[in-house]
Formats: C-alpha cells, sequence, structure tokens
C-alpha cells in the first residue's frame, strides 16, 4: 500500500519537473485554471463570503474539476473521498481542459449567491475554446452537458453537507462570563458561523479530531499568563517595525473591513484566508510549469485541506469563545486602544488564518518540497506589493505571527493554530494518499 | 390648498447652490448637505414680514416684503450678505432691545476657526445692519448649527442656547471617554446677558457640552409649565436628545430619560407645541425613516441586538430612526404617538413645524426633507468597496471622490399632515400642494400677505426657495382667525417666551412665543391661531415672560392684535397640577423582585415579532389560609421561583415557605381554586415561557397545590401530561357536576413560532384531571396560539361559553350545550372574525344588561404595522427550504401593497437559500411575497392572519359579541393586563388598563406609550380616557398583570412589572 501511494506522488512531481516548460499550451491551460479560480475569489470577494464560507465554496469548485478531469482523462488518483461519482460518459472527443473549468464554474455558479457572475466567464470560456482550441459549437454543447452532468453531482454532494441547516440553530448569544468574545468595533458585526462544526468534512473523522491545547485561561491578575499575552499584544502593537506592519496588512485577508468617512460607512475588501491560498497556490504551479491535471490536483487538494482546517478550527472558536485582544485590552488596559487591523467577527481561540496557512503549507511542501522559493503575488490587486518567501512553511508561519502583530490574535493562538493546522494537514494527506 | 408661488412673480431667486469638489464634499465635511436655514420677521416694522435665507457657500440674501408677495433682494446693500462659507442657521431677534430685529447668523464648516464666528447683525433701523458679534460675546467660533434667543433667568433680557455639532465622527469605544469633555467647537453652549454682553455659563448651568453632540434642533418652551423656559435639543446619532428642565436658578438638569421613555435615533429638527389642544406643550422630533418600503429595504440592515445592548448599558438609551411625537401627558409623562398619529415617516427630515395651517383650530404639521447622497444605502457599504479592487485591477488610481460624486440622489416630497383633533394625523402632502420631490432644509411661517393664514417660506437645495401661498382665507374664509404681536416690557421687547391661551366654548388653544424651531431657521413673531368657525373669542390669556397675566375678553376673530405688557398685567402663579388624584404610588407592599433569566428569543427564532419567554409576572389572589384578608402568589422565572405572600392583620405581606417551588419553569398564569371540594383555595401555576426549552419539556408541566386549609401547600399528582408551554387558565364547572374544570391555553411550541401548540379543556373526576378537549370540544386543541381565556353565559341559556382569545387569532367563541359539547360558534357572534393579536381580556357587565361583556386587549395602533380587513397582517408559514426550521414571513400592507416586513439580511439569514436570489439589497427592495416563493412553494404554507390591531370593548347582545374600539389612548400600546373598580363610586365600573411591550424587535422598537390608563365606565359600554394627571398612574414598563385587592384599610392596585416585580398604588378614598 505505502508503495502504490508513493507511486500516484512519484507520477505528480515527475509531471512537475520532468516535462516543465516543455509545452506553451500547458503554461496557458494552467494560467487559465488559475485565472478562473481568482474568478472564483472575485464573487466570493463581491459577496463578502466569510473565511469558513470562502474554504466550502473553493472545495467544491475545485472538486469539479478534479472530478472531471479525473472522468475525461484517468490520470489523477484517486482522493479517498467518502463519497463516489457515478461516472460520466465523456462525449467522444472529450477535452479535459474545458470541462474540468467549466465544471469548476459551474459549480460556482450553482453554490455561491452571486454566482450568476460567472456565466459571463462560461461564456467567454466557450468562445475562447472555439476560437483557440478550434473546438465546433456541437463539440461544446456536447460537453457543456458533460461538464453539467458532473456539477450536478458535485453540487449535490455540497447540499448534502448541512450548510443549509446552519440557519436552524439558535444564533450565537454572548456569555454572562467574562473572557469570552463579544461583537468588536467599529462595526459589533455578528459572529460568523457558530456553528461551522455541523459541516460535513471531506476527511476528518469529527470536528474535534485535532482539539488544539486549551488556550491560556483568562484572567485579571496582571502576572497571569493570560496578562502577560495580552501585554505583548498591546506592546507589540505600539512599537510595531515597518516590517512587522507590512506582515501584518499582507495576510490581513479581512473579507469585509469598514471604513467610515464621516459617518459614511464603506466596506473595504479583501480576499480571505483560503483565497490567498489558493493564491500562492497558483503561482507555485505556474512557477514549476506543471500539467494541467497536476495543477487541478494540487489547487483540489489544497482547497480540500482548507475546507477541513477551518472546520477544525471554528470547533475550536466556538467552542473555547474566547475574547479578542481588542475587547480584552479595552477592558483591561487602555480603553482606548486599537489593532492595527479590524478585529474579524468571531472567537478568537485558535487563529483561523494560523490553522489554514500551516495545514496548507504541509501539502504544498509534500507537493512542491521543502525550501520552495516563491514570490507571493496574490494580494497586488488588493494594493499590497509582492512579497518573497523561502518554503511554504516559512510563509505559514509568517501568517500565524502577523495576526499578532495585527493586534487581532494572541500569541497561543497562532502557536497552537499552527501546530493544529500541522495536524490538519498531514491527517488529510495520508487520508488522500492512502488506500484503505 | 398652498400654491408654490413662481420666482418670477415673487422676486426670490434664493437658491442654496451646493458645489461637490474633491477638497469639499460629504467626506470631507460630513453635513455638507444639511443645507440652510429662513428666518422670518419684519425688521423695518412696516407690518410686512421680510425673509432672511442663509446659503451654505454662496453669500445669504435679505428680501423685504413689498407686499402681495413682491420682495427685493438687499443683502449686500444691508451688509448681511456673509459672502464665505460655511453658513448654518438663522434667528431673528431683538437682541439689543431696541424695538428692530436683529440677526443672528452661524457658521460651521472645518476649516479656519476665524472663518466660523458667527455673527451679529444689529438693526440700524435703516435697513443696515453692523456686525457686532465679537462686542456682545456672541462671535463664538464652534461648529454651529443654529442658536435660540430666550430668556432662561427671567431677568428680563435674551440669553442664548448656541447649538453645535461635530465634524469627526467618534465611535462607539470613544463614547465614554467623550462624555468626559467639553469641547470647544462642538459642545453646545448657553449664554447669559449680563447687561448686553453675553457670557457663555454652560458649565455653571449644567448645560452639556461633550463632543458627542451632533446638535440639529433647538426647540424652547416650559415644558412642565412652572414659569421658567426649558429647552428641547434634538441630537443626530448616538448622543440622545436633552430635555432641560430649567431649575430656576440658574442651572438646568436633563431630564430626558425621566420624560421619555425612547427618542430619535438621529433627531434632526424638532419642534414644541400643543397638538391636542390640552394646553400642555407636546414634543416632535423628526428623524431618517422613509415611507415606503423600497427605501425601507435599502436602509435596514441586520438587527443587531448587542451593539443595541451597548448603546443602552452605555447610557444612550433607547433610541429608533423614526420621527416621534411626546404627547405631554401633564404630569411628567410623555406618550411617544408618533406611530398611532401617523407621523412617524417623512423620510431624512429636517424642519418640522406645527402650526394651524387650515385655521381649522387644530395644529397642523409640515416636514422638509431629502438628502443629496443616498450614502446610507446598505448597497453602498456592502458593494461599492469592491470599486477600489476594480480599480487596481485595471491598474487605474482609485478616487473616493468620484465614489461620493457618483452616489445616487433621490429627492423626495416635502410632507404635510391635518391635524384631525383626535390625536391623529392625515397626509395631505399632495392634496396641499407639496407632490413635487426636492431637497428642503430650512423652513419658516408667516402670514406674508397678512390675509389670515400662515404662508410656508423653504429654503431648497440645488434649486431655488420655495414661497408656498396658503390659499385658505380664499378657500374657507368662514374659517376664522386672530394673530397677535407682544410687545413686552424691558430689553425683552418681543415678548420671547410669553404664553397665549385662547379660549373658545370649552376648548383652549395654548401657544408660547418663541420664533426659532424646526431647522435652522426662525418662524414669525407674530402669533397665529386659527378657530375655526367661531367669531369670537371667549378671553385671551397672556402670560407675560415675567409672570404676570392679563386677559383680554370678547376678541373678535380675523384681526391682527398688538398686546403690550403693562400696569394692568397681574403677577399669578401657576397653579399646582392635580391636587387629588385618584391613585397615589405608595411603597411596595408585596416584596417581589421579577427577574428575566435574559433569553433573547430572536436568537433562537430571528423571526419573531416579540421575545415570548418575558410572560410575567403573573399574579393570583385568595384567602390561603381562612383569616380573611386576601394573600397574593406571584409567578416566577426560570431561576427566580414565584412566591406566595399572606397578609397579615396590620395590611402588609409576609413571603412564606409554602409552596415549595422549584426552578426551571416559567409560570405564565396562576389561579387560585377549590379543585377537590374542600372549600380552600388550592394553586394552579400554569407552565409557559419560551426560554430555551425543548417541544415537550418537563418544565412545560403545569403544577397544581392543594391546600390544607390553612395555607399549607402540597403537590398533587392530579394532572394529566400537559407539557406544552401555555399561556392561560380558565376554571369553570361547565358540566355542571360540582367540580371545577379547566382550560388550558396552548401558547407556542418553543423554537416553532408560529406553529400551531395543543391546547386543553380538564375535566374533573374526583380531584383528578383528564384531558377531553377532543371528545367534548372539536378543533378546541388546536385552536391556535391562544393568549387567554374566559368563561361566560354568552347566550343567556345558563350554560357558561368559552372564549379563546390569541396572537393571530379570531376571538372564538366556543358555546356550551348543556354541558356535554363546546361548539365552535364563532360565526354566529361575529359578522366577520375578529382576527387580531390578541393578548388579554377581562370580563364584566359594562352596559349593565343583565350579560358579561369583554374588554380584549389587542397590539393597539401605535406601531409600524396596521391590519384592517382589506389590509389584514398576515404571518405566512412553513419550512420553505426543508431544512427542519420553521420560517415564518410576516406580511405587512405599506402604502396600499402587500410586503414582506423581514429585511433582507433577516431573510437571508433565516433561509441560505434567499442568498442567490437576492443578491443585492436593490434586488430585494420591491420583493413581494411571491418574488420569495413560487407559487408551488406558497401552496401549501400556512398563513394566519389578523384584520384588526385595535383593543376593543366586546357588546354582548346575547346574539352577537360586538367590537367596539377602546378610547385612542387605549390604543398607545399593547394590552396585557386589566382591572376593575369604580374608582368614582358612581356605580358604573370603570377599567385600568394596561401593558406596553420592549421585549421586541429593535427595528419595531419598544412600545410603552401606556403609562397605565384608567378609563371610566359610564354604564352603558362606553369608556372615557381620565387624563394620567387625574389618574395619578405613571407606570413604567412592561405590565404583565394587575390585581385590586384590599389591604388593610385601603384599596389597592397591585401591577407586576416584567422584570422588575410588584409594585402599586394606593385607590384615593371616595
Amino acid at each position: 500500500m505505502k508503495l502504490r501511494r508513493y507511486f500516484a506522488l512519484l507520477g505528480i512531481l515527475l509531471s512537475i519537473t520532468s516535462f516543465a516548460q516543455k509545452n506553451d499550451r500547458r503554461h496557458e491551460d494552467v494560467q487559465l485554471l488559475t485565472d478562473h479560480v481568482f474568478n472564483l475569489s472575485e464573487v466570493m470577494l463581491h459577496d463578502v463570503a466569510n473565511p469558513p464560507a470562502a474554504s466550502r465554496f473553493y472545495a467544491y469548485a475545485m472538486l469539479g474539476a478534479y472530478e472531471a478531469s479525473a472522468m475525461s482523462q484517468g490520470t489523477l488518483p484517486d482522493l479517498h473521498l467518502r463519497w463516489k461519482m457515478s461516472a460520466a460518459t465523456a462525449p467522444a472527443k472529450g477535452n479535459t481542459a474545458f470541462c474540468s473549468l467549466y465544471t469548476m464554474l459551474e459549480v460556482g455558479r450553482q453554490l455561491m449567491p452571486s454566482g450568476y457572475l460567472l456565466e459571463e466567464k462560461q461564456k467567454k470560456l466557450i468562445q475562447y475554446f472555439k476560437t483557440k482550441r478550434k473546438l465546433s459549437t456541437s463539440q461544446v454543447t456536447g460537453l457543456v452537458t458533460y461538464s453539467q452532468g458532473i456539477a450536478a453531482q458535485v453540487v449535490a454532494l455540497a447540499r448534502a453537507d448541512h450548510y443549509n441547516q446552519l440557519s436552524t440553530y439558535t444564533r450565537y448569544k454572548p456569555q454572562k462570563e467574562e473572557g469570552h468574545w463579544f461583537p468588536t468595533p467599529p462595526e459589533y458585526m455578528a459572529a460568523v458561523e457558530p456553528q461551522w462544526k455541523t459541516i460535513v468534512p471531506f476527511f476528518l473523522d469529527s470536528a474535534a479530531q485535532f482539539a488544539p491545547a486549551q488556550p491560556t485561561p483568562y484572567s485579571k491578575d496582571t502576572t497571569s499568563a493570560f496578562y502577560r499575552q495580552m501585554k505583548e499584544v498591546y506592546v507589540t502593537g505600539q512599537h510595531l517595525t515597518i516590517e512587522q506592519r507590512a506582515i501584518a496588512s499582507f495576510w490581513d485577508c479581512n473579507p469585509f473591513a469598514v471604513s467610515y468617512s464621516g459617518h459614511m460607512a464603506i466596506g473595504l475588501k479583501k480576499i480571505s484566508p483560503g483565497g490567498h491560498w489558493m493564491g500562492i497556490t497558483g503561482i507555485a504551479c505556474r512557477q514549476t510549469g506543471v500539467s494541467l491535471d497536476s495543477a487541478i490536483l494540487i489547487h483540489t487538494v489544497v482547497a480540500l485541506t482548507l475546507h477541513d482546517a477551518f472546520i477544525s478550527c471554528w470547533q475550536e472558536k466556538y467552542g473555547s469563545d474566547r475574547i479578542r485582544p481588542e475587547a480584552a485590552i479595552n477592558k483591561l488596559m487602555d480603553p482606548a486602544w486599537r489593532p492595527l487591523l479590524q478585529t474579524p467577527p468571531f472567537p478568537e481561540y485558535t487563529s483561523g488564518h494560523s490553522v489554514a496557512s500551516a495545514a496548507v503549507a504541509v501539502v504544498l511542501t509534500r507537493f512542491f518540497g521543502d525550501g520552495f522559493a516563491y514570490t507571493d503575488s496574490s494580494e497586488i490587486f488588493f494594493g499590497l506589493p509582492e512579497r518573497k518567501f523561502t518554503s511554504f512553511q516559512q510563509a505559514a508561519e509568517e501568517a500565524a505571527i502577523s495576526r499578532l502583530y495585527g493586534g487581532i490574535h494572541f500569541r497561543d493562538a497562532c502557536e497552537q493554530g499552527a501546530i493544529q493546522g500541522k495536524k490538519v494537514g498531514d491527517f488529510v494527506w495520508t487520508r488522500m494518499f492512502t488506500k484503505k | 390648498m398652498f400654491e408654490s408661488l413662481p420666482l418670477q412673480k415673487t422676486g426670490v431667486t434664493f437658491r442654496n447652490m451646493l458645489e461637490e469638489t474633491p477638497k469639499s464634499n460629504v467626506l470631507t465635511y460630513e453635513y455638507f448637505f444639511n443645507g440652510g436655514g429662513v428666518a422670518v420677521g419684519d425688521v423695518n416694522n412696516d407690518g410686512l414680514d421680510d425673509l432672511y435665507f442663509t446659503a451654505n457657500m454662496k453669500p445669504n440674501a435679505l428680501y423685504i416684503n413689498q407686499g402681495n408677495f413682491k420682495f427685493k433682494e438687499i443683502a449686500k446693500a444691508a451688509g448681511v450678505s456673509c459672502d464665505v462659507p460655511w453658513k448654518t442657521g438663522v434667528t431673528m431677534a431683538d437682541v439689543n432691545g431696541d424695538g428692530y430685529l436683529d440677526l443672528y447668523v452661524c457658521y460651521s464648516g472645518k476649516g479656519d476657526p476665524e472663518k466660523r464666528r458667527n455673527k451679529l447683525f444689529i438693526n440700524n433701523k435703516d435697513l443696515t445692519f453692523t456686525e457686532r458679534a465679537a462686542e456682545y460675546g456672541l462671535d463664538d467660533p464652534g461648529y454651529s448649527t443654529h442658536a435660540s434667543f430666550f430668556d432662561y433667568d427671567n431677568d428680563g433680557d435674551l440669553d442664548m442656547y448656541l447649538l453645535n455639532h461635530n465634524v469627526v465622527v467618534i465611535r462607539e469605544f470613544e463614547y465614554a471617554k467623550a462624555k468626559q469633555t467639553r469641547d470647544p467647537y462642538a459642545g453646545h453652549k448657553l449664554f447669559r446677558n449680563d447687561n448686553g454682553h453675553f457670557k457663555d455659563v454652560s458649565e455653571a448651568a449644567g448645560v452639556k457640552g461633550n463632543p458627542l453632540g451632533f446638535g440639529l434642533g433647538i426647540t424652547v418652551a416650559d415644558i412642565n409649565k412652572d414659569g421658567w423656559m426649558d429647552m428641547y435639543v434634538s441630537n443626530d446619532y448616538v448622543e440622545p436628545d436633552y430635555v432641560y428642565i430649567n431649575n430656576g436658578d440658574g442651572t438646568f438638569t436633563d431630564r430626558m430619560t425621566e420624560y421619555m421613555q425612547h427618542i430619535s435615533y438621529f433627531s434632526m429638527g424638532c419642534d414644541v407645541s400643543d397638538i391636542n389642544n390640552d394646553a400642555w406643550p407636546d414634543i416632535f422630533t423628526v428623524d431618517m425613516l422613509p415611507e415606503d418600503n423600497h427605501r425601507q429595504k435599502l436602509l435596514y440592515g441586520p438587527e443587531n441586538y448587542e451593539q443595541y445592548a451597548l448603546m443602552v448599558m452605555n447610557g444612550f438609551y433607547f433610541q429608533n430612526m423614526r420621527n416621534m411625537l411626546h404627547l405631554n401627558n401633564g404630569n411628567g409623562t410623555y406618550s411617544e404617538i408618533g406611530q398611532l398619529a401617523g407621523v412617524s415617516k417623512t423620510d431624512w427630515s429636517w424642519a418640522p413645524l406645527l402650526a394651524d395651517y387650515d385655521n381649522d383650530g387644530w395644529k397642523d404639521l409640515f416636514i422638509t426633507n431629502g438628502y443629496f447622497r443616498d450614502y446610507t444605502n446598505r448597497d453602498f457599504l456592502k458593494y461599492k468597496g469592491d470599486y477600489y479592487f476594480e480599480k487596481l485591477k485595471a491598474n487605474e488610481k482609485a478616487d473616493t471622490f468620484h465614489l461620493v460624486s457618483t452616489m445616487t440622489s433621490t429627492p423626495v416630497h416635502d410632507y404635510a399632515y391635518r391635524n384631525n383633533g383626535d390625536l391623529t394625523f392625515t397626509d395631505v402632502s399632495k392634496a396641499w400642494g407639496f407632490g413635487a420631490p426636492n431637497f428642503s432644509n430650512g423652513a419658516a411661517y408667516a402670514d406674508l400677505d397678512n390675509d389670515g393664514d400662515l404662508d410656508l417660506v423653504v429654503n431648497n437645495e440645488n434649486a431655488t426657495a420655495s414661497i408656498f401661498k396658503n390659499l385658505s382665507r380664499e378657500q374657507h374664509p368662514d374659517l376664522h382667525f386672530l394673530q397677535v404681536s407682544l410687545a413686552g416690557s424691558g430689553m425683552n421687547t418681543r415678548a420671547i417666551g410669553a404664553k397665549v391661551k385662547f379660549y373658545t366654548g370649552d376648548k383652549i388653544q395654548y401657544q408660547e412665543h418663541v420664533p426659532a424651531r424646526g431647522f435652522q431657521s426662525a418662524v414669525s413673531d407674530r402669533m397665529h391661531v386659527g378657530l375655526g368657525k367661531i367669531g369670537v373669542v371667549d378671553s385671551i390669556a397672556v402670560i407675560w415672560p415675567s409672570g404676570k397675566q392679563e386677559t383680554l375678553r370678547q376678541v373678535k376673530a380675523d384681526q391682527f392684535l398688538m398686546i403690550k405688557e403693562d400696569g394692568n398685567a397681574k403677577a399669578v402663579r401657576p397653579p399646582a397640577a392635580h391636587p387629588n388624584p385618584v391613585f397615589e404610588a405608595t411603597d411596595p407592599l408585596v416584596n417581589y423582585a421579577h427577574v428575566e433569566a435574559g433569553f433573547n428569543d430572536f436568537k433562537r427564532q430571528p423571526l419573531l415579532l416579540t421575545m415570548l419567554t418575558a410572560c410575567g409576572p403573573v399574579m393570583a389572589t385568595a384567602d390561603v389560609n381562612g383569616d380573611g384578608l386576601t394573600d397574593v402568589f406571584v409567578g416566577g422565572t426560570e431561576d427566580n421561583p414565584g412566591k406566595l405572600f399572606v397578609q397579615n392583620p396590620a395590611g402588609s405581606f409576609n413571603e412564606v415557605a409554602s409552596p415549595v417551588l422549584g426552578k426551571k419553569f416559567t409560570d405564565s398564569d396562576a389561579l387560585f381554586l377549590d379543585v377537590d371540594g374542600d372549600k380552600d383555595a388550592d394553586l394552579y401555576i400554569v407552565s409557559g415561557g419560551y426560554n430555551e426549552y425543548k417541544e415537550k419539556a418537563d418544565a412545560l408541566q403545569d403544577r397544581l397545590y392543594l391546600n390544607d386549609g390553612k395555607g399549607n401547600f402540597t403537590l398533587a399528582s392530579a394532572l394529566p401530561d400537559v407539557r406544552v408551554s401555555k399561556s392561560c387558565i380558565a376554571a369553570k364547572d361547565f358540566d355542571h357536576d360540582g367540580d371545577l374544570d379547566i382550560f388550558l391555553g396552548g401558547r407556542v411550541i418553543p423554537g416553532k413560532y408560529p406553529a400551531t401548540p395543543e391546547s386543553f379543556l380538564l375535566r374533573n373526576q374526583n380531584g383528578k384531571f383528564e384531558n377531553v378537549a377532543d371528545a367534548v370540544a372539536p378543533g378546541l386543541s388546536h385552536i391556535g396560539m391562544v393568549t387567554d381565556a374566559a368563561w361566560l353565559d354568552i347566550n343567556g341559556d345558563r350554560w357558561e361559553d368559552l372564549v379563546v382569545i390569541g396572537e393571530f387569532m379570531a376571538i372564538e367563541v366556543y358555546v356550551n350545550e348543556g354541558g356535554k359539547r363546546l361548539v365552535r360558534s364563532t360565526d354566529k357572534f361575529f359578522d366577520r372574525p375578529a382576527t387580531g393579536l390578541w393578548n388579554k381580556m377581562i370580563v364584566y357587565d359594562f352596559d349593565g344588561d343583565g350579560d358579561d361583556d369583554i374588554i380584549a386587549g389587542n397590539l393597539g395602533l401605535n406601531t409600524q404595522l396596521h391590519a384592517s380587513p382589506t389590509e389584514p397582517l398576515t404571518l405566512v408559514y412553513k419550512d420553505f427550504d426543508n431544512n427542519g426550521s420553521i420560517d415564518p414571513i410576516l406580511v405587512y400592507y405599506l402604502q396600499g401593497k402587500p410586503y414582506p416586513f423581514p429585511t433582507r439580511d433577516e431573510l437571508l439569514d433565516q433561509m441560505y437559500s434567499m442568498r442567490k436570489k437576492f443578491t443585492s439589497y436593490a434586488s430585494y427592495a420591491d420583493a413581494q411575497l411571491n418574488d420569495i416563493f413560487t407559487n408551488t412553494e406558497l401552496k401549501d404554507a400556512t398563513i394566519l392572519k389578523a384584520e384588526t390591531l385595535e383593543s376593543v370593548y366586546l357588546e354582548n347582545t346575547s346574539q352577537k359579541l360586538v367590537p367596539h374600539a377602546l378610547p385612542t389612548q387605549a390604543q398607545f400600546a399593547p394590552l396585557y393586563a386589566f382591572a376593575l373598580t369604580d374608582f368614582n363610586g358612581d356605580g358604573h365600573m370603570d377599567l385600568i388598563a394596561a401593558g406596553n411591550q420592549s421585549s421586541i424587535r429593535i427595528r419595531m422598537g419598544v412600545i410603552d406609550a401606556n403609562f397605565g390608563q384608567l378609563l371610566a365606565g359610564d354604564g352603558k359600554g362606553n369608556f372615557r380616557y381620565v387624563p394620567q394627571g387625574e389618574s395619578g398612574l405613571t407606570f413604567v414598563g412592561d405590565v404583565k398583570s394587575l390585581e385590586m385587592i384590599r389591604a388593610g384599610q385601603d384599596n389597592y392596585l397591585l401591577l407586576g412589572v416584567n422584570n422588575v416585580g410588584i409594585t402599586n398604588y394606593k385607590l384615593r378614598k371616595k
């Protein structure tokens, strides 16, 4: 069994290295993929999809691409999902690139609130394949029908993951005891997805499977560990270096920070942590010149990992229900203190970005190797400069500590979050690539 | 009734033109679009009122009235054009007491403080003015909105309140600190006139000057009629309005929280005037709630209970976004009845002006409104941020000014309301000629052509100022008027602060002479009163600011009077308000604190209208120990069980240990009754509530305690399984077998509102109870969400029939057929089912015809909801998205069309599938029920209806139950509790009605206008509201129960207030 697993991986890695830059079309295909993944991000940006919801949209959309590719070519390894798709019959002259991209967009179109925005992308995709790849109208019609069939299966899968039940639960209620989360300035937005733990994971046995260590207990005692951590956030925030400030901003990934001019409010948007890592995944794929099916595989693995990482993290967030530094510092130290970043509207422990980043770093490292250096340009459209990294691990560690610099997390939420994320990443990888 | 005169006729070409530039726009200065003011007054003493307009950026204008609506602009020549921005409000007053009106112009804007110094133009009596603000000490450099001149210390000269505002946003987390500070520019100020020099006495006088003050309205009035002028200050945003009561010693105390139960959130302008002719000044503030569904849906975001709670806990009080009409009850309480009056939503409003525009003797209402940029549109907040991303993606520079200058702009017509004389108003905007959409700000009324009716002058934004000629006199010469100019003695030459009462027959009209009112403006200082068809005023009483009074008798209508304060005026003392009220609040007899655990039912079912957990405290009374004295049981909450209090011979009450009541229950009703025939009072406690109870939770089982005759209680096991959240018990030996049977009303299935819960009919079988509802009374067990029930013999056959009411239920009648069957006979007794949101009943033969009648409490008429047979309130429900939760969609009529009540955020939170359907606020803004759901989806949905929201007296004619509306005051709030007493000993039973509802959706806002109402019965089924001052009732809070009991030598009214406890009033001895 072990051998089998390594075979599969070897195949992928071979395709990464040995055929790199051999083929312009290969580049074009991967570029098409990452462009369309970004189209998904744009819709989420518009809709203000919250971080866990975003991870779910990426997961099912990528799963659509993966299944379309796997079914029409059969070269992709089995990811050992809990469900089996019924094999769709590919049209006589299949086109993996078209089908996988179209299916991905179709799943996104059906699942995301403003999915209709992808209709235009689908039309453009059809046009592109007609003009650049010489597909006939009847061919396209066949491929679209085929892709829609796969998308329908994926959407049905998504509809059975309890997402629709989230609105049946009692909404978040602040606890009476001190030390727990309470809505934070400036918008005092309602708690995001308090019942996300009920979403069906792809691989985790339960949402609580990788429960992190207990958070440092809340205490007003100035000598306590909690108080020291709080003070660290406070002091760090007051003496941020230019580099720390840049790091915090680079990893902000806040889908909706409300900015005020007078009493006029406007929501400033960034891609979620998941969206940021999807962007990094694309960068790595393009940099190495992997084939389209490999790129689809890698994107899918990253998206599914993100999905389960957020379930794991959200389980802990609403279990420990810990107060945010902003609220704690305002209450215990300085009512006027404001963090560099706007505090996101959900409990503090563990840090979502730390969990997600660590988990994704595990799987990306497995694909591309340790010490994979790259330049992250995925935040350029959000007004942030490029940033160089020496490895995915380094990036994940920076993402974790950035939350402390940004004043929105305590140290233990970043550190324990990273441990939690690593466990999720390792587990997901093992599950995916081990024949049961 | 009004004609907008063209500028060609009037010569008034003034326009308040605003030019948005990258440096100067609503982003850089958030009060950019607040507009200008207008002051009206006769500056040349020629008998014709002249006009002064302020422009924010361009020169101001002074128009001399040349008669016949011809005006001549002379600002430049007169030296009052004020060419440099940023100008705001204006007022006219004879500041130096020389008999000529002077001008005070306010400045604001973010620039140089030196350019912000307000200007005082002293009238040179020759149509020129000299600016002398510095000399007078009034050249304040604050961010001023407006000023009001009046004599606060009654020393005979004019002092001044300066209304300022901030120009920077202060967020929630900075409030506490900000409250402690006094801001030199943003803080409001009071100036005392010391022999012609004005001194800032704010701090010593107790005037708040914190930077949270966004003052937009100041109206001075003698709110408590003690002879000292008070001030109402309306504040935009979170800072509450101020009700500054003059202490008569040079200081003011803000008594807002004592006087008001809730206030406008984004208070704009205000006016204080008597709208119901009871000689007490009422208060009106305007806010920004749009009238139509479309704009409301664009405006409303998610309800945020935590943020609202923070606001209340931090001392910012209960604020809601709508116009508020605070009716002065004459005893220091105000009933906010803006919604009942029909004047609560006039969009983004600025100047409210109460005056009698149609000369019928009642003050009508005119309101200006409109905001040039729709920046409160939720789509802007949520989706406009995409602009920055799109720009970066296109590698272009983002330009925030572009966002601002491309924001949508929606003009709205001004509003005019005719006073119906019964606490309600009718919208006559279009009928009176105000149908044209515009952006209007400051406004003033004056009789510009001296024809005996009030014309209107309005300062518009980016459009010519409006002069509206009033055609009342032309159209209705039979409706009379009087106009009065006042000449005070001393330096207050125009007698600002004088009160004038016009007596005609049994009617009184009351006015206070304070020209600065509305928004940034001042009205004519000639007082106008409409008299209807009355040609002679019996008497006019003038109370001068000095406190002296004089009376003119038999004054002919239709003339212009000048009344001078002279030696004949006599000093008078204001009479004591109400020497002998019917009830007097006394120390609590029953010491029970009612404590709610703090459940927020809206977290469980976000689309509930009100919380269902808060249903107590309930009370039951009986002599439990046979000593002849009435004892009291009070019901409890989940963590705080109820208690029994036994009366001792001294008339005080002692808590006793029996029965032992466990935790976990929410007592929703209680009754002492003899279930076992041993002639003592056993105690039945009904379990209800919503809490976090599961559907069949054990906490929903009732408890029956048997009395040993000495007041010792033991829990009986005589009840079947009745684990349903219930509301009421009604006991009667309906089968006449000699023992008491019981009806129990099911209120709600916790978590499954509004699905029908089970109700029970328990037959007493030798002390054991058996549910016979389905066998005896088909349909009764699932009649609806029952709130109350009563047994009474309606048809006179000596068998007690059962009447059941509930939320979204008809008043249901079950006729008792010989004790064998209860047959639903509602249709027989009602021509049309009386569906409503019924809460409570009380039964008595009010018309003395030998049979019992019913008073039934409903939601009342003081909410955003209304209902009628043609425009019913409907609650449509099923699990539309098949996810296991009921989706209750309230549908209500707005401007003649039914719309869903939930906002987009609320709907999307209830049903995730709707997120795809309504991807923007605009896409949902016009959605009706069939845009949300398909016909197939709606086909098997259940629809509950309410066709009336009025509380009623149901006259029993033995064939019919005929509904008659209770008096308007009884419709101020939902009624939840009644008690009976013949307070005046006239042999006719009187009624005490109480209620209110504060466990309610934020958007609905607390309903709290009922302070306990005494309704005097005449024995014929008619009820007369007894004014609060006479009744002496001042209930505050949500009253859930009332009991009249005798304790010691007196009769007491006990009231159970939710989350407070039991308080009481003593009934005055006859």
